[in-house]
């Protein structure tokens, strides 16, 4: 009764508000009035400054407070105004969440909640935007089947000891040779390259039977018979050439003969 | 008075419930990522893996030599494509990665020039690389300085790492390479020790521009195959240092 005696007499705008604050002692009524009207949270406000006013009367008494008190009117459009936007802030933060329990103090937090989320909104958009960028080569060179096979196989090859992986600090060029050099001396050799193998799956996938063997086995003698036959017709032309050669040779020394004579 | 008073306690109560929306916000987030991914892996196509293997001699006594082109190429392409070379198998420096959505596995043998087949053949067979897939990235002295060419298939051209490599791919030369020009040295000097010698000013300025070019080539093979772009570029870059 003292305090609101004093309140009358300091300010009388409080007259009103207290006057008006009375119907409105409720938490569910005063919850409803923060989510409807801008001016009914004023209201609320003050309820809750009385509610602190009393364990600290003599501060009232202080000329040097009443300059924070105009500048804590002067907060409460702003405030008003960020509460309009921070609505639907509010019921996505509270669709995210289990829900935030609905009291006094709970409706504050919701209010500075909402300011707060805005900002976490604006964060989380750039994090998105980072992490699109960042995400967008990753992805697909993990999840290529081809490069997860080469990652296995790397893998394997560590684990079975015939690689290694180097340090940052190891990673100069003469460390690297003698590294390499040394792991070569225990390391087991690695597989040979043959193209020939190629082939012979290729036979393999070839043979699907007994019969296609054997008409494999009967083409081979034929390729043989064939490239005897071609030496001999070569050497019986070398013949043929020697022998027109001679005779043609011996009639010209006759001639000659028979000239000088 | 009296709201002066209570203005600020209100404000530091209330910052402990704040963590509470936005770690709801990122989590639903998380999930929008994690179906975006899945759609994503589901369209993928299997591509062969491509061993890209840089020629020189180990050790930092050899760093930066005309010899060791091959080297400084594959360092390029690791840069470029965020790859870190780390391993070490079958006696030559490795790292595994991908351009695009093809992997690609980067090599440098330690085993010195002559002798690189011997780290070339054992990748190729462990990994399953085709013959056509195992590009060979070595100096050239045929070609002027910088000048870069890329084949699917060719000879030695006396160079012995090359030599070597094709007698351990079981004697195989039909695999893709890509030459880097590094000049022919001047007057009667040694073809050993030209080979061995640093870049002068001008020539590194030279490499350093075919570098990126050689980058840029090697994409274009591993995506795209050989095909008209290879043609083009390879006439790019015959002509590259003349003037009309």
């Amino acid at each position: 009764m003292k305090a609101i005696y004093y309140m009358t007499l300091a300010f009388p705008l409080f007259q009103v508000k207290v006057e008006v604050s009375y119907p409105n002692e409720n938490s569910h009524q005063s919850m409803y009035g923060v989510t409807e009207v801008p001016s009914l949270t004023k209201l609320y406000e003050v309820e809750t400054t009385n509610s602190y006013a009393d364990p600290e009367p003599r501060t009232s008494l202080s000329p040097s407070m009443t300059i924070p008190h105009y500048n804590s009117h002067a907060e409460s459009p702003s405030k008003a105004m960020s509460e309009s936007h921070g609505t639907e802030h509010i019921m996505d933060s509270r669709s995210c969440s289990d829900g935030l329990s609905a009291s006094i103090s709970g409706s504050h937090a919701t209010l500075d909640g909402s300011d707060n989320s805005t900002d976490g909104m604006v964060d989380s958009h750039s994090d998105k935007l980072l992490d699109a960028l960042g995400d967008v080569s990753p992805p697909p060179r993990s999840a290529a089947p081809s490069m997860k096979a080469i990652l296995l196989l790397l893998e394997q090859a560590v684990e079975k000891g015939s690689a290694l992986v180097l340090d940052k600090d190891s990673l100069d060029a003469d460390n690297i040779y003698q590294n390499t050099v040394a792991f070569a001396k225990s390391a087991s050799s690695g597989p040979v390259f043959r193209k020939n193998r190629k082939v012979e799956a290729q036979k393999s996938h070839k043979q699907e039977g007994s019969t296609l063997e054997t008409e494999e086995t009967t083409t081979v003698p034929m390729k043989r018979k064939k490239e005897n036959s071609t030496k001999i017709p070569r050497q019986a032309n070398f013949d043929d050439q020697l022998l027109n050669v001679v005779p043609q040779g011996t009639l010209g020394v006759d001639e000659l003969a028979k000239l000088l004579t | 008075m009296l709201h002066a008073v209570s203005a600020p306690s209100f404000c530091l109560s209330y910052p402990g419930n704040l963590h509470y929306p936005p770690s709801s916000v990122q989590k639903t987030c998380f999930s929008v990522r994690c179906s975006v991914s899945q759609t994503k892996n589901g369209a993928k196509v299997e591509y062969t893996p491509w061993l890209i293997i840089g020629l020189g001699n180990p050790g930092n006594k050899y760093h930066g030599t005309r010899h060791n082109v091959g080297f400084e190429i594959i360092d390029s392409l690791s840069r470029a494509e965020g790859i870190q070379m780390n391993t070490i198998q079958s006696k030559a420096l490795i790292g595994i990665g991908s351009i695009g959505e093809v992997p690609i596995l980067l090599a440098k043998p330690q085993t010195y020039m002559n002798f690189s087949g011997e780290s070339v053949g054992p990748l190729a067979a462990y990994y399953q690389v085709p013959l056509r897939h195992i590009l060979l990235v070595f100096d050239e002295t045929s070609l002027p300085n910088g000048v870069l060419r890329l084949q699917p298939k060719g000879g030695h051209g006396h160079h012995n790492g090359l030599k070597n490599v094709m007698g351990h791919l079981d004697g195989c030369s039909a695999f893709p390479r890509l030459a880097v020009g590094i000049g022919n040295p001047p007057g009667t000097m040694d073809l050993r020790a030209y080979l061995l010698q640093k870049f002068s000013v001008e020539e590194r300025k030279q490499i350093d521009a075919s570098l990126e070019q050689a980058v840029a080539a090697v994409r274009t093979v591993v995506l795209n195959g050989f095909d008209q772009h290879v043609n083009r570029f390879n006439l790019g870059q015959k002509y590259k240092y003349h003037k009309v």
